[in-house]
């Protein structure tokens, strides 16, 4: 028999709302995120294009309908290591690393974060904020709960063996040092791949100059910059302490190097345009672009609504960020190919969107092909954009490539309009027979 | 009835009381109307919570019950649970934030246990006026109605049909297929072909599930997500078929911009000025032919026709363009092929390899926020750049339309009561989240 149940991996919004519809549908999920919360890249953003909608705001509510729906089993700081079997009968190897906090027993009070004695930088504010050897990433993280890093924290590490700081602050007796990492196994009949997309590193482009002038920030780094709940709670200050008066915006940064387009920079480099001039009205804002990719019915009104803003935008040719007398400059060739410079005292680099970094090991483990940049193939990109080309196994959102909020959650929709249909995948064997 | 009302105010450990005066707060309740117990717990949501509140449901045998505590999105169904397993009404509840709202809010006590009193005091008022709402089961249909038979429709049918789903689909042209059955192939690039969409036509047809009705239109849809009845009428009015289906799928497609709109393409009045589905067309046949009947020695491929007007890219034509490019550079190799472009909108990480194909074979690539189309003594002649400085003569120029809603759009939107975006396309339940589901449940 075709075991109903499916395995979810990764919970950003193609992870969660896949999984939301196939437990509507009365089938049992089991859905595991290698990160102590849910809501994937999504909840990062302060706001998203083109409706400028508050993105935790908007993405909390299913968070909780997820966390809560007792048909949805989710395991959280959770990979998985191996599948065996076949479409209807897989049998999946999950690895669950200790969270050290009891998710039942705390109540999210945030009490034991002031006493931990360790700081260190926080990965989920691109590291311009700090965080506590037990923390949650950032205030409003779903489930409110908060994990220890068994690096960082003093005891666990062995630095500091008798620290208990934590637990002597929890009224609600929810640390727990005991527990320890463990492996799971479950039978599933379909598994979904959401793991979504990671950032190229900047520093090796060094044209750029991040990693060398500190006022050089990736995007994602200016997304947690202007976050309310960000480790600046939303004020654009550089990391010298100043607030930025010139500012360029470059896209297609990697673009090169990665051979190609990742479609969604334009739009997202030109919403950060639009939150810097909601912010500081006076600012030169200049974005610096080749060909602009904003497909989509809203996008072109956003664009030109940001320029009305007052935001240039200007195409170059090259590009390249210089020091100028203890700051920096643009040095670009326009159009027109005439050289120009733009003294400027914040840069943002739209950087490419690449594969996530488990890619490669997540194919192998499932049995799946890559295409030739590293996202997740599927059988063909226009007639079947969600199949792996291996029964029972799907693929949506940005882990088949970069993707945009709507398309992705319209892909995790198609994926389990597939995996409720049982006929359908008795379709794709009688074809296969037939071959 | 007369009414036996528990009020429960939560601890949450150290939050509230810290910041709220517990007992000041259960000394103002106590004695109101109705109200038969007002307690204070450490933590409710936990299980001693939950068991106490049963405990305290079937000791006092209350009628209501409000709980004073965090938000409802945290656990008012955690305790709706509670009232159920216990006899009672979840819907006999009303849940008082006063945690999120008050405690962690308000740093003066004083200021926050007085607001606790009227929040309290407040949600027993209301909860005095809740019904015990009941959940009802009605008759509903599983089966589907898809509108359109295009690749969409095709897709949309095969996910869905099944022994326990019958699905029609209602086209209104002579066959299925739509679009894609005027094409002159996929982009190869993207891996597949033809054959496959052909497979799941025929997939379509041969579905004992489902029912394929074309030259046909929804002239007429009543009721509601689980029963819609709708009339379906054969293009020369024949005859008149009633649905009876649980939801709507409407894959009704696209339209082309009209290119005759603007002068300054000559669509119309120039010779071998022709749009991109009539090319679609030639290929499709294998006659790429001026109107004279001789092969074209030089084609230019315009894209963005009509953006401008319609104020959207539409994220398509860059990428059939460069489709045409290669067909042209394939057929005529010693042809010139000229794309006038405004930005290139290659989205998809395989397409920039694409692109570099075509410019390896020869393919000219213009940037040029303006196009202006002339006669030029049998030829076209292309004037580009800001200023139309540039100029340059074709044989044949082939436009990229921009896709505007289908013709049917508005007439389905007022028979399904669907709102339509600024641009007459469907507006979806919500842009980001709900980006397939329209704002009436079931459609």
């Amino acid at each position: 028999m075709f075991n109903p149940d499916v395995l979810v991996i990764g919970a950003g919004v193609a992870g969660m709302q896949a999984s939301l519809l196939l437990a509507q549908a009365g089938r049992k999920v089991v859905l595991i995120d290698k990160g102590p919360l849910i809501g994937g890249q999504t909840i990062k953003f302060e706001e998203v294009y083109p409706n400028l909608e508050c993105a935790t705001c908007m993405v909390s509510p299913i968070q909780q309908d997820l966390l809560q729906n007792n048909r949805i089993e989710w395991h959280l700081l959770s990979r998985l290591e191996k599948v065996t079997g076949a479409a209807g009968d897989f049998t999946v190897s999950v690895s669950k690393k200790a969270r050290y906090v009891s998710l039942e027993n705390c109540i999210g009070c945030d009490a034991c974060f002031e006493p931990c004695p360790v700081e260190v930088n926080n990965p989920f504010e691109e590291n311009l904020g700090r965080k506590k050897a037990i923390s949650v990433p950032c205030p409003g993280a779903l489930p409110n709960v908060p994990a220890i890093d068994p690096n960082d924290c003093l005891r666990l590490n062995g630095k500091k063996k008798d620290c208990s700081a934590c637990k002597d602050a929890c009224m609600f007796d929810a640390v727990d040092f005991d527990q320890s990492d463990e492996t799971m196994e479950f039978k599933v009949g379909s598994i979904l791949v959401a793991v979504g997309y990671d950032m190229l590193d900047l520093k090796p482009l060094t044209d750029f100059g991040y990693g060398t002038f500190p006022g050089v920030y990736s995007a994602m780094e200016f997304e947690r910059l202007f976050a309310a709940n960000g480790p600046t709670e939303g004020e654009l200050i550089l990391r010298d302490g100043k607030i930025p008066k010139s500012i360029a915006v470059v896209h297609c940064v990697g673009r090169k190097e990665v051979g190609y387009c990742s479609g969604l920079c334009c739009m997202y480099s030109t919403k950060l345009s639009h939150f810097l001039k909601s912010k500081l009205h006076d600012a030169d804002v200049r974005e610096f672009h080749t060909d602009l990719c904003i497909p989509g019915k809203s996008h072109q009104e956003f664009y030109l609504e940001t320029k009305n803003k007052g935001v240039q935008f200007i195409r170059y040719r090259s590009i390249k960020v210089n020091g100028r007398n203890g700051g920096m400059q643009i040095d670009f060739e326009d159009e027109a190919g005439g050289k120009k410079a733009f003294p400027v005292d914040m840069v943002i680099l739209s950087q490419a969107m690449i594969p996530h970094p488990d890619t490669e090991k997540l194919a192998e483990s499932l049995g799946i092909k890559r295409d030739k940049r590293g996202f997740f193939a599927t059988q063909d990109l226009s007639l079947s954009p969600v199949e792996t080309g291996k029964d029972g196994i799907y693929v949506a959102g940005c882990a088949g490539g970069p993707k945009d909020i709507p398309e992705s959650v319209a892909q995790a929709e198609a994926v389990v309009g597939k995996i409720l249909n049982p006929l359908y995948a008795r379709i794709e064997e009688q074809e296969g027979d037939s071959q | 009835m007369s009414k036996k009302i528990g009020v429960y105010v939560c601890e949450c450990g150290p939050n509230i009381p810290d910041r709220i005066d517990i007992d000041r707060v259960i000394e103002k309740i106590t004695g109101m109307e109705d109200v038969d117990v007002v307690k204070r717990f450490g933590l409710l949501c936990s299980n001693d919570g939950k068991k106490f509140l049963a405990d305290e449901i079937k000791k006092e045998q209350l009628t209501h019950i409000v709980i004073a505590a965090c938000s409802p999105r945290e656990h008012e169904a955690t305790f709706m649970h509670v009232l159920e397993d216990n006899g009672l009404n979840p819907y006999l509840f009303q849940m008082v934030n006063i945690r999120e709202q008050l405690a962690w809010m308000i740093p003066d006590k004083e200021e926050a246990t007085q607001k606790a009193v009227k929040s309290i005091r407040a949600g027993i008022q209301r909860v005095i006026l809740h019904d015990a709402l009941s959940k009802k089961e009605i008759e509903s249909t599983p089966d589907v109605l898809v509108i359109g038979g295009g690749i969409s429709g095709i897709e949309a049918a095969l996910s869905l049909a099944g022994p326990e789903r019958k699905v029609t689909i209602v086209e209104k042209k002579e066959s299925l297929g739509g679009f894609l059955n005027a094409s002159s192939g996929l982009l190869p690039h993207q891996g597949t072909d033809l054959t496959v969409f052909e497979g799941k036509k025929q997939k379509v047809l041969d579905h004992e599930h489902i029912q394929v009705l074309t030259s046909s239109r929804v002239t007429d849809v009543r009721g509601f997500l689980g029963n819609f009845e709708v009339t379906v009428t054969k293009n020369d009015g024949g005859s008149i078929q009633e649905l009876h289906v649980g939801a709507v799928v409407i894959a009704s497609g696209f339209a082309s911009f009209d290119a005759g709109q603007l002068a300054r393409f000559g669509y119309g009045k120039l010779e071998n000025v022709i749009l991109a589905p009539e090319f679609e067309n030639m290929c499709r046949s294998g006659n790429i032919q001026l109107k004279n009947g001789e092969p074209p020695q030089s084609v230019a491929l315009i894209h963005c026709v009509g953006r401008e007007e319609k104020g959207y890219c539409s994220k398509v034509c860059c990428l059939y363009s460069l489709k045409f490019a290669h067909l042209l550079k394939e057929r005529f190799p010693a042809g010139e092929v000229r794309e006038y472009y405004q930005d290139l909108c290659l989205p998809h990480p395989a397409d920039q390899a694409y692109y570099e194909k075509a410019v390896e074979k020869g393919v000219l690539f213009i940037r040029s926020d303006q196009v202006e189309l002339k006669e030029d003594g049998g030829k076209i002649q292309i004037l580009s750049g800001h200023q139309k400085q540039d100029k340059a003569s074709v044989d044949m120029v082939v436009l990229a339309p921009a896709l505007v809603p289908s013709e049917d759009t508005a007439e389905l939107a007022d028979m399904f009561n669907i709102p339509l975006d600024k641009h007459g396309f469907f507006k979806a339940a919500h842009e980001m989240l709900d980006p397939v589901a329209s704002p009436v449940e079931g459609v």
